[in-house]
C-alpha cells in the first residue's frame, strides 16, 4: 500500500471523508489502494501541504483548492489525510 | 468535457501531414481552459477534427495565417502533466514528442495559474520552445486579481501573454508572439535550438530537485546516448517518474545501457526517503508556488458571484436533481425529441422528400435503368436513393444533428462534470461511476459514437459494462426520436416504455455490476465554472460533428441500402424474414414487423424508421405499439455499433452480447405483450 507523505502530522490522522461542509483543512499525506488515483490526484494539484475546503460531501464531494474545483467519491476522500485548519 | 468528443475520421498520421514545411504551433493546456476557443480565434473556420492514429481521442486541426506566417495549429486534447494517466494525455504527449511543434501554447485559466506552472516547467524541462497564454483574465480580473507580467516573463524567461479567447483580447499580441517563436527555427528541432533572448541559461533546468535526485538525474542523463526529441534531462524526470512508454522507449535507444539505468532508478528509488514521484510533484509544486505569489497580486476578495451562486444550484442534490431532469427533459425530449424528431423530420420527410425528392428520383431512375432489378437498387420501396439516402438526410441528420448541439452546448457550459457527480452514486451500482453519464447520454445519441467514447472510462471492466449497457438498453436518438413520435399521442404506452426499458438498464447495470471481474471503479473529476456558451464554439464544434457523422455514418446508410437489395433479390430476406414472422407473431405483432426488426440491424434507425411507416399506415396500434418499441430498443445494435464493439471490445464479446440480446429482447417482447393483454392495459 503506497503512502505518500511529506511529513508525519503531529496530530492523529485524519481523511477528509471526516469534514464537513464549510470546513477546511491542511493536506498532510495521500494514502490509498491506487497508486494511479495517487497519481491522478497529484497531477491534477492534490498535494501536501495545500489547503483543502469542503463545499459539499452528498451526493459526491466537491471540494475547493486555490481558486479550482474538484469532484470526488467517497474512497478518494479517504485517502486524503488532513489536519483540520480554523 | 470534458474532452469527450471522440468523434473523428481517419486520416493519414499527423507526421505525414502535407504541411510538413509549415512550422506546426500546438496548444496545450488542461480540458476547459478555452483552447478549443483560442484554435477557432486563430484558424477561423478552416479545420479538421480526425482521430489520432490507433486512438479514438479528437484531435483539431487548422491552418492559419499569423502575421503573414503560414502555420499549421494543432488543438491537443486536454492534459494535466507529460506524465500520462488517460488516453487524452497519452495523444497530447504524444503530438509534442513525435511531431515537434515549433512553437507550444500553454494555454491556462489565469486564475490557476499557480496549479498550471508546473506543467509549464515540464514542457520547460523538455525544451520546448513555450508561449504561456493566460487565458480567462475577465474571470481572473473579477476576482480582483492582477498579474505582473514582466516578472512572470522574467522568471520564466519564456513569453507570456494575458487573453480572453471569448472576446479576442489580447489575440493580436499571442499572433505577435507565435510568429516571433515560429519563424527563425520552424525547422529546427526544438532541442537544437537555442534558447530566446533573455531566458536564462538554466532554461531547460528551472526546477533543481534537491542533490540526490539530481545526480541521478544526470547520472541516467550520461548514459542516453539516443536521440530523442525532447531533451535528456526530460527523459530522465520521466523515468524516475516510473513512466512504462518512456522506459520501454530507452531500452529499445540504448540497448545494454539499459540495465545501467535502470539500476540507477532503482537505487534512487530505494535511497529516497519518499516515492520519487511525488518529490518530483512537490518541488515543482513549491517553485510554482513561489512564482505565483510573486506575479499574483490578490485584491479584496470579491463575494460570490452569480456564476458560483448557481454553480452551486447545480452541484447541491435538492435543487441539482430537478435541474438535472429540467435539463434533459428541454435538451432532450423537447429540442431533439419534439422539435428535431418532429419537427424537422416532418418538414424534410414530407415536404422535402415525399412531396419532391423522391418523385423526381423515381421518374429519373425510370428513365435511365430500364431493368427493374437495378431501378430497385436505387429506387423503389428500399433504393439507395429513396430510402438510404433519405432516412439518413430526412430522419436521422435532423436527430443527431439537434443531439450533437444540445452536447455541445452542455459540454461548453461546463455542465457535464455536474451531470457526472450527481449521479455518481447511482452509477458506482451499476458498475460504473460518475464519467459513464458521458458514453451513456451520448448513447441517446449515437450508439456506435457512444461505443467509441467508452474509451474514456479507465478501467477495462467499466468499459466492458457500459458497451453493454448501451447496446441493451440505450437507444440511439434516431429510435428514440421515432418512438417519441410513435408514443407521442399514448402517454401510457411512452410511460410503459419507459419503466421496462429503464428497470432493463438498472437490472442489467447491477447484474453486470456484479458478474464482471475487476474492482469497483473511482471517481473523480474537474469543475469548471459554469460558463454561458459561446455560440461559435457550439456551433464549430457540432459542424465537426455533424461533417464525422456523414463522413462515418452516411457510408453506412447506403451499403444497408445495397445489402437489403442484395438480400431481397437473392431471397436471402425472404427466408429470414419468413423465419422471423411467427416469432413477431407470438409477440401480438403484426407480421410485417419481421421487415422492420430485420432492417433494424442495419441501421438501428431503419427499424425505427420501419415502425413508424407502419404505424402512420395504420397496421401498428394499441398494444403491439409498446411491445414493438420495446422489442426494437433492447434489440440490436445496428451494424455500426456492431463492428465498433468488434472493434473495441473484440470478437468474443461483442458476440456473446449479441447472442444475449437478440433472444433476450424478444422474450421481453413477449412477456410484455402477455402483461399488458392479460392486464387489459388500453393505449
Ligand atoms: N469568460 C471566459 N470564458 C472563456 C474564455 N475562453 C473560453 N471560455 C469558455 O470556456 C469554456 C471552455 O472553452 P473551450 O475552448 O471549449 O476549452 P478547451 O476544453 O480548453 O478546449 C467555453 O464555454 C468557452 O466559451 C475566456 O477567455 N473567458
Amino acid at each position: 500500500m503506497p503512502r505518500l507523505s511529506s511529513s508525519s502530522p503531529a496530530s492523529p490522522a485524519l481523511t477528509l471523508s471526516r469534514l464537513r461542509p464549510g470546513q477546511k483543512g491542511l493536506i498532510t499525506a495521500l494514502e490509498g489502494k491506487d497508486s494511479r488515483t495517487l497519481h491522478k490526484l497529484m497531477a491534477m494539484g492534490i498535494l501536501p501541504g495545500m489547503t483543502i475546503k469542503v463545499v459539499q460531501n452528498s451526493p459526491s464531494w466537491v471540494v475547493q483548492l486555490g481558486y479550482t474545483q474538484l469532484t470526488f467519491d467517497n474512497q478518494i476522500a479517504g485517502a486524503i489525510q488532513i489536519h483540520v485548519t480554523p | 468535457m470534458p474532452d469527450i468528443a471522440v468523434s473523428g475520421r481517419r486520416e493519414p498520421p499527423p507526421h505525414e501531414s502535407v504541411q510538413g514545411a509549415r512550422p506546426r504551433v500546438a496548444l496545450v493546456g488542461t480540458p476547459n481552459v478555452g483552447k478549443s476557443a483560442m484554435f477557432g480565434n486563430l484558424t477561423g473556420r478552416y479545420a479538421m477534427v480526425s482521430n489520432y492514429p490507433g486512438t479514438t481521442v479528437e484531435v483539431t486541426r487548422g491552418t492559419a495565417s499569423i502575421n503573414g506566417l503560414a502555420c499549421e495549429i494543432v488543438d491537443t486534447p486536454g492534459m494535466y502533466s507529460l506524465l500520462p494517466i488517460t488516453e487524452e494525455e497519452r495523444v497530447a504527449r504524444s503530438i509534442l514528442l513525435a511531431e515537434r511543434p515549433s512553437v507550444v501554447i500553454h494555454a491556462m485559466d489565469a486564475k490557476n495559474l499557480e496549479r498550471s506552472l508546473p506543467m509549464t516547467l515540464q514542457l520547460l524541462e523538455a525544451g520546448l520552445s513555450v508561449i504561456l497564454d493566460l487565458n480567462m483574465m475577465d474571470e481572473a480580473e473579477k476576482l480582483n486579481l492582477k498579474f505582473d507580467l514582466v516578472r512572470l516573463k522574467t522568471e520564466l524567461g519564456i513569453p507570456a501573454v494575458a487573453t480572453v479567447s471569448t472576446t479576442r483580447r489580447g489575440l493580436g499580441e499571442l499572433k505577435k508572439l507565435i510568429a516571433t517563436a515560429a519563424r527563425p527555427a520552424g525547422a529546427v528541432s526544438p532541442v537544437e535550438r537555442l534558447p530566446p533572448a533573455g531566458r536564462p541559461a538554466s532554461g531547460e533546468r528551472p526546477v533543481d530537485y534537491g542533490p540526490e535526485l539530481e545526480r541521478a538525474l544526470e547520472a541516467v542523463g550520461n548514459q542516453l546516448r539516443g536521440k530523442y526529441s525532447i531533451s535528456r534531462r526530460a527523459v530522465a524526470l520521466l523515468l524516475l517518474q516510473e513512466d512504462p512508454e518512456i522506459l520501454e522507449l530507452v531500452k529499445q535507444k540504448e540497448g545494454l545501457r539499459a540495465a545501467r539505468i535502470e539500476e540507477i532508478l532503482a537505487q534512487a528509488q530505494k535511497h529516497s526517503p519518499e516515492p520519487v514521484n511525488l518529490q518530483i510533484a512537490m518541488r515543482r509544486q513549491e517553485y510554482a508556488r513561489r512564482i505565483a505569489g510573486q506575479v499574483i497580486r490578490a485584491g479584496k476578495e470579491g463575494r460570490i458571484s452569480l456564476g458560483e451562486w448557481a454553480s452551486r444550484l447545480t452541484m447541491n442534490p435538492v435543487t441539482g436533481v430537478p435541474i438535472m431532469l429540467v435539463v434533459l427533459y428541454y435538451g432532450l425530449y423537447q429540442f431533439v425529441g419534439v422539435f428535431g424528431a418532429g419537427t424537422l423530420v416532418d418538414l424534410l420527410e414530407q415536404r422535402v422528400f415525399s412531396g419532391f425528392l423522391n418523385p423526381v428520383f423515381e421518374k429519373a431512375v425510370a428513365y435511365l435503368l430500364p431493368w427493374p432489378v437495378w431501378r430497385e437498387l436505387f429506387a423503389g420501396e428500399y433504393g439507395i436513393l429513396t430510402l438510404g439516402v433519405r432516412y439518413a438526410i430526412a430522419i436521422v441528420f435532423p436527430i443527431v444533428g439537434t443531439f450533437f448541439l444540445f452536447f455541445s452546448v452542455l459540454e461548453d457550459s461546463g455542465y457535464f462534470p455536474r451531470l457526472a457527480m450527481l449521479v455518481d452514486r447511482v452509477f458506482k451500482k451499476l458498475g460504473l461511476n460518475g464519467r459513464a453519464a458521458i458514453p451513456l447520454v451520448l448513447g441517446l445519441g449515437c450508439g456506435t459514437m457512444a461505443t467509441m467514447s467508452t474509451r474514456i472510462l479507465e478501467t477495462r471492466r467499466e468499459r466492458i459494462i457500459a458497451t453493454f449497457l448501451l447496446a441493451l438498453s440505450i437507444p440511439c436518438s434516431a429510435q428514440l426520436g421515432l418512438i417519441f413520435a410513435m408514443l407521442s399521442g399514448h402517454p401510457a404506452g411512452l410511460l410503459i416504455w419507459g419503466l421496462v426499458v429503464g428497470a432493463v438498464f438498472i437490472v442489467a447495470g447491477q447484474l453486470s455490476a456484479r458478474l464482471t471481474p475487476g474492482s469497483p471503479p473511482s471517481f473523480y473529476m474537474e469543475v469548471p465554472p459554469l460558463r454561458i456558451p459561446q455560440i461559435g464554439n457550439v456551433l464549430r464544434k457540432t459542424y465537426m460533428r455533424i461533417e464525422w457523422y456523414f463522413m462515418e455514418i452516411f457510408p453506412l446508410f447506403i451499403l444497408a441500402s445495397v445489402f437489403i437489395w442484395l438480400g431481397r433479390i437473392s431471397g436471402v430476406f425472404q427466408l429470414i424474414i419468413s423465419g422471423l414472422e411467427p416469432v413477431v407473431q407470438s409477440l401480438g405483432l403484426p407480421k410485417e414487423t419481421a421487415v422492420a426488426i430485420l432492417f433494424g440491424f442495419f441501421r438501428r434507425d431503419y427499424g425505427a424508421a420501419g415502425l413508424y411507416d407502419l404505424q402512420t399506415s395504420g397496421q401498428l396500434s394499441g398494444i403491439p405499439v409498446v411491445v414493438a418499441a420495446v422489442t426494437l430498443t433492447l434489440f440490436t445494435p445496428c451494424i455500426a455499433q456492431f463492428s465498433m464493439m468488434v472493434k473495441e471490445r473484440g470478437w468474443r464479446f461483442a458476440l456473446q452480447a449479441i447472442f444475449f440480446i437478440f433472444p433476450f429482447a424478444f422474450l421481453m417482447g413477449y412477456i410484455l405483450n402477455q402483461a399488458l393483454t392479460f392486464l387489459g392495459v388500453q393505449i
